[in-house]
């Protein structure tokens, strides 16, 4: 093939991957009431009505809430087992790995409700903890793997000096790995951060009453059909974007 | 037979500012065991690539028997490569990957298979054929890359640094194999190395190069014992350089000693190889001879280097075979050495 | 050895949530397929009823739900090694931003990538705009919205980057110079694709695939969203844990559509498979 019609092509692929986050962001400043074409005038109307809507605020504090905490926690156990992983021989640390990554093969649908199933036969009231522990299913592969990735390439020369200077395991762990791979562990804490944020599925199923912004947006657009919605997905992509996006920056970054 | 098998006219390569490979001249004669020589970044490997058809040259012209393959892509050229690491085909096992050109020229299977199994046993791999390639050794993926490009039956055979992924022992077991294969073939073998003792030993000519240019082109011993600047005389091979002028037909070095030498006046460069050197040398007319201090003894078991300073303040270094017993000195003791007439080599610097 | 005992202390925890939130979850949704529903409590009773409702009730919706995530993996596939392809092979230079969009577009969001959708596809949306103005149909297409095509095209535009990821590892573990080996014996490059690319790159291919074709079989938003009366196995089971409140043929049919969905993925690799060696 020429490389004209290779251009083309991807010129034809990129545009099909980004135009519908593109098309969302833009119809959230149509001043209009439908979010389609024609746009008459644009305005940030949507955006300061979503602002102003007090349930809007809640699932938005709901939604920092889970999606911090989940990456705090996330980070902090992928990263111990990453560390423990790296230090395995190859075959079967990977095979590790692929098992707690099952839970992104599935659909997401079968996770929410098997979890649900679970926490009604044991009990469990549905809100906050329930909704940060599923998060933690589909998080948690995500830290070990970038954080794995980055501990292959760390040479551990360098604890076992400093363990034979006399530092304990712990404080060689502060002291000497932890600053080495600081950035592959905040970028795999963001990257947790932004998909606890935008998940939908298993939220809604594990959350009981009360709203994150996905299961808000869900409610709205079920009923009316106004940029609001528009604004605020706009809000969750890009939010979810920027997170990635510094994430990818940091992960360079470490490798080099 | 007059005319070469390869000939490359004025091929050259720059990759906008930096010229790889500057314009140069190259002939390879049918039945030749040809290496380029030089070290990391002068431009042999793309030169042999652009010989393969991988790298188009930025000018000048390439030919193969008498035809311009200057624009030819590889897979028509009558040229095959051996690529350093191989470039084996993990999906196929030993059989399939010598016999996928010949798949590709849609050669009759019964031919094929004739072929490969004569392949197969020219380079001793027979018992592997329908191995994976991931279960065989360096040496005898080596071997199957061999078999690979050898079978297509090429008009050249084009190595990249052919030994260098092998260890020491291997290394010397793989020369011979490459000597045997290409006296029972008969072929043309065109190869890139570093190494300067892989050159010696496989090829029958050596083309050494340096920041993009051939710097000689010659016989081993030509390029060994004739150098034609320092640089060849020290990449081939250990020299000691002693700087000196002519004037009416005699040397006289700046370390002092003066012999007759014909040619024209100016400063020069008189070259001596290490093993060429002595300790203690007769004090007779057909020799020359310098005092130096002792300055380090390294024994190498199967000889002695001898480091020594100069009255000139130069460094001298000295190649005796094995240890010589009758000499003990120590580092600050003062020495005779030198060198018998007619093992110098004399490079005009102007 | 102390070592080892260290290391295995440290995946601990992430064994543990392993356990406890999928293993365990997992394995009490598959007894309780088993069991029954009788005015609003479970009842303990071990049955197969379930299942042999699915049989006799669902198998055309089982049917179509498979069809349908097999052509959108497939194309999801295709598209995604034809992007890996180009990232790895044609535009070397610009792979990283490529790569960049890629990893970017796959965290960028799911329920509001389908409601944008939602609002491309309508009659008054952007896509029957462009055919209309560019003069391509006088009319603009309702087909385009609340059908399965709607379904196929939304998901198929959500998978790809998952698609592209796995796909593009297996190409970037292609070196070089097998290539041109290949070309140095002889090859064109569609040879070149067929005979190292292509089984090198099976791998990511199957796993692209197999992600894509779960994801697709057990989706229920996008049919809700943009499939209109489309039906698949997704929208029947998550009403079952709403408003229908039959959580064990809810979960008999998950482990249905998951048992299903695994053996059509075998088949169909095994099919490409076949396929590939009888060309060679």
């Amino acid at each position: 093939m020429s490389g004209v019609v290779w251009r083309i092509v991807m010129l034809a692929l990129v545009v099909f991957l980004v135009s519908p986050i593109l098309l969302l962001a833009f119809f959230s400043f149509n001043d209009g009431g439908i979010a389609a074409f024609p746009v008459d005038t644009l305005s940030l109307r949507w955006w300061r009505a979503m602002i102003e809507d007090q349930s809007f605020r809640a699932a938005l504090a709901n939604s920092l809430w889970i999606g911090v905490t989940v990456a705090l926690i996330a980070s902090a156990l992928g990263t111990m087992a990453a560390l423990g992983l790296a230090q395995m021989p190859r075959r079967p640390a990977e095979a590790t790995i692929a098992m707690l990554s099952l839970p992104l093969m599935l659909p997401p649908m079968v996770l929410g409700v098997s979890l649900l199933s679970f926490y009604v036969r044991l009990k469990v009231p549905l809100g906050f903890a329930t909704v940060v522990m599923s998060h933690l299913l589909f998080t948690l592969p995500f830290v070990i793997i970038v954080v794995y990735a980055r501990l292959r390439s760390f040479n551990f020369a360098m604890v076992e000096s400093a363990r034979d200077l006399g530092a304990s395991p712990m404080r060689a762990f502060m002291t000497i790995t932890l600053p080495n791979i600081r950035l592959a562990v905040i970028g795999g804490g963001l990257l947790a951060l932004a998909l606890s944020l935008d998940d939908f599925v298993v939220t809604f199923f594990t959350i009981g009453t009360g709203n994150t912004l996905p299961t808000f947006v869900w409610g709205m657009i079920r009923t009316s059909l106004t940029p609001l919605a528009n604004a605020i997905g706009t809000l969750i992509i890009f939010f979810s974007l920027g997170m990635t996006l510094v994430a990818a920056y940091l992960l360079r970054t470490s490798r080099n | 037979m007059n005319e070469p098998l390869l000939e490359a006219r004025q091929l050259s390569k720059s990759y906008g500012e930096v010229v790889a490979v500057r314009p140069l001249d190259l002939v390879v004669e049918s039945g030749d065991f040809c290496a380029i020589l030089g070290p990391s970044g002068c431009g042999k490997t793309t030169l042999l690539r652009m010989i393969g058809g991988f790298v188009p040259p930025s000018s000048g012209q390439l030919l193969i028997n008498g035809h311009d393959v200057t624009r030819v892509p590889p897979e028509r050229r009558p040229s095959n490569m051996v690529f350093q690491g191989y470039g084996l085909f993990p999906h196929m096992n030993v059989r399939e990957n010598i016999g996928y050109g010949l798949r590709l020229a849609r050669v009759k299977s019964s031919e094929r298979n004739r072929r490969v199994a004569e392949m197969l046993d020219l380079v001793e791999i027979g018992p592997l054929a329908d191995r994976m390639i991931n279960a065989l050794s360096g040496g005898q993926q080596q071997r199957v890359a061999l078999a690979r490009a050898l079978v297509m039956r090429p008009q050249i055979l084009l190595l990249d640094e052919p030994l260098a992924a092998l260890d020491l022992k291997l290394r010397a077991s793989m020369q011979e194999e490459l000597r045997r294969l290409h006296r029972d073939i008969g072929g043309t073998f065109l190869f890139v190395t570093h190494d300067q003792g892989e050159a010696m030993a496989l090829a029958n000519r050596i083309a050494v190069m340096r920041d993009g240019r051939i710097e000689q082109q010659g016989t081993p011993e030509e390029v060994y014992l004739r150098p034609a600047n320092a640089f060849v005389a020290t990449f081939l091979g250990e020299a000691n350089q002693f700087a000196g002028h002519r004037v009416a037909g005699r040397i006289t070095l700046d370390a002092g000693p003066a012999f007759a030498n014909v040619g024209k006046d100016g400063p020069v460069t008189v070259i001596v190889r290490h093993e060429n050197m002595c300790l203690h040398p007769a004090e007779e007319p057909g020799t020359i001879a310098l005092t130096a201090t002792v300055t380090d003894r390294v024994f190498l078991g199967t000889h002695t280097r001898w480091q020594l300073r100069g009255s000139h303040g130069g460094d001298i270094r000295v190649q005796v075979p094995g240890i010589d017993p009758k000499t003990t000195l120590t580092p600050g003791a003062e020495v005779r050495v030198g060198w018998r007439l007619g093992h110098e080599h004399v490079l005009d610097l102007a | 050895m102390k070592a080892e005992r260290g290391n295995l202390l440290l995946v601990l925890p992430a064994l543990a949530t392993f356990a406890a939130l999928f293993a365990c979850p997992f394995l009490y949704f598959f007894a309780i397929s088993f069991f029954s529903m009788k005015s609003y409590r479970m009842n303990f009773t071990p049955t197969l009823a379930n299942y042999l409702h699915i049989l006799e009730n669902n198998a055309g919706t089982l049917a179509f739900t498979l069809a349908l995530a097999a052509v959108i993996a497939s194309l999801a596939t295709v598209l995604g090694l034809i992007y890996a392809y180009a990232m790895r092979f044609r535009f070397q230079r610009q792979a990283e931003a490529l790569l960049l969009i890629a990893v970017l577009t796959l965290f960028g969001g799911y329920l509001m990538k389908i409601y944008a959708w939602k609002t491309i596809l309508g009659t008054q949306g952007v896509l029957n705009l462009g055919l209309v103005g560019l003069g391509l149909t006088d009319q603009p297409l309702a087909v385009l919205l609340y059908s399965p095509a709607a379904v196929a095209i939304t998901l198929v535009n959500f998978l790809l980057p998952m698609a592209i990821l796995p796909i593009y590892s297996s190409l970037r573990g292609i070196p070089d110079i097998e290539i041109e080996a290949a070309r140095d014996l002889g090859a064109s490059p569609l040879q070149q694709l067929r005979d190292v690319i292509l089984p090198r790159a099976a791998p990511g291919l199957i796993s692209a695939f197999a992600l894509c074709f779960l994801i697709s079989a057990g989706d229920y938003v996008t049919p809700a969203l943009v499939g209109g009366t489309t039906t698949t196995m997704g929208s029947l089971i998550a009403p079952q844990f709403g408003s229908f409140f039959n959580w064990p043929l809810g979960a008999a049919m998950s482990f249905v559509m998951l048992t299903l969905g695994v053996a059509a993925i075998f088949s169909c690799t095994a099919a490409v498979r076949l396929a590939g060696q009888l060309l060679r």
